[in-house]
């Protein structure tokens, strides 16, 4: 005779563990009833005013340019007279030199240490 | 020999094969996914628990191990069993959160029976499940999950052995050894009615 077959008999008659109350029901819940994750927005809120107001400005212009022969020629001078301004060699020149000025001083630190170096030292 | 059965609730030859309902679940019906929860929720936090000692800790690897189960079915081989493959999910859930203790804690692990005792425990005054459980829950780790795994699964060793990722004759060792242990124990306790800690030799 097996000397653990009384040992055995003990271990299979032992009843298992109760569960804590809501077990089944917290397991559904995250599996078969789980609902899907939801899809990331488009666009953020911000972004969405933005979008909407852009729209709504346009849409009153192409509204107003289609009515108003007074306010299309306006407009129409303003933009003629911007395109005039940018086509000036001077102007272009002054443009030039701004952002040849802006790229260097975002290239060239003037030897000041950058955030790692400040971070290491720390 | 006599012939010995897994515990009552722990399913042997279900009307519907587990198999079957994970392809189900696979092809869409969700519901069938609850017919195996229904089958394993008990077993598998009655492992928990016997490895965690913690009802809330206990709940919780629970339930990761069923959900871990239902997203990663996909990946579940048919010609496996599916009590062996949730029971070594649960497992390893409950070795993480035994790792994590161990990490965070330096103190004794916490030892937190269910307050909220169920119909079995309360109808559980026979001296000899109480002294079993008792003798259970003083072997050591590696004993305690080896036994627990056999009664959840019966003689099935090599399922045993999966389950615990170990060689079947480490299985078969540390079940023999964690018997020699609870019988002696037992005997101890027949002899003298006084409960002591169960010592590995």
């Amino acid at each position: 005779m097996n000397p653990h077959d009384e040992l055995d008999r003990a271990l299979f008659a032992l009843p298992l563990e109760t569960p804590p109350p809501g077990l089944r029901e917290g397991i559904l819940r995250a599996t078969i009833y789980a609902q899907p994750a939801a899809q990331p927005a488009l666009l953020s809120l911000w972004e969405t005013v933005g979008l909407g107001v852009v729209l709504a400005v346009a849409s009153w212009l192409a509204l107003a340019l289609s009515t108003n022969k007074v306010l299309a020629w306006q407009i129409g001078h303003v933009f003629g007279a911007f395109g005039q301004a940018l086509a000036d060699p001077g102007t272009l020149a002054w443009l030039a030199a701004g952002a040849f000025i802006a790229l260097s001083l975002s290239v060239f630190n003037l030897g000041l240490p950058g955030p790692a170096v400040r971070a290491e030292r720390s | 020999m006599a012939e010995i059965h897994a515990p009552m609730s722990v399913p042997l030859e279900p009307q519907v094969l587990d198999a079957e309902l994970v392809s189900q679940t696979l092809a869409g019906r969700a519901e069938a996914f609850g017919t195996l929860v229904e089958r394993y929720d008990r077993a598998v936090y009655h492992l928990c628990f016997r490895t965690l000692h913690d009802v809330e800790e206990a709940k919780d690897a629970a339930q990761e191990a069923f959900f871990k189960a239902y997203r990663g079915l996909g990946t579940f081989r048919p010609s496996a069993k599916f009590s062996t493959w949730i029971f070594s999910i649960a497992y390893h859930a409950c070795c993480d959160r035994i790792a994590r203790r161990k990490r965070y804690s330096d103190g004794p692990l916490p030892d937190r029976a269910d307050p909220t005792l169920g119909p079995e425990a309360i109808a559980e005054h026979n001296d000899e499940a109480r002294a079993l459980r008792a003798a259970i829950d003083g072997l050591p780790e590696k004993y305690r999950t080896v036994i627990t795994l056999y009664h959840l699964q019966g003689h099935q060793y090599e399922e045993i052995a999966r389950v615990l990722d170990v060689p079947l004759g480490t299985v078969k060792t540390h079940l023999f050894r964690a018997k020699e242990l609870l019988r002696r124990e037992l005997a101890g306790l027949r002899e003298q009615p006084v409960s002591g800690e169960v010592t590995e030799e």
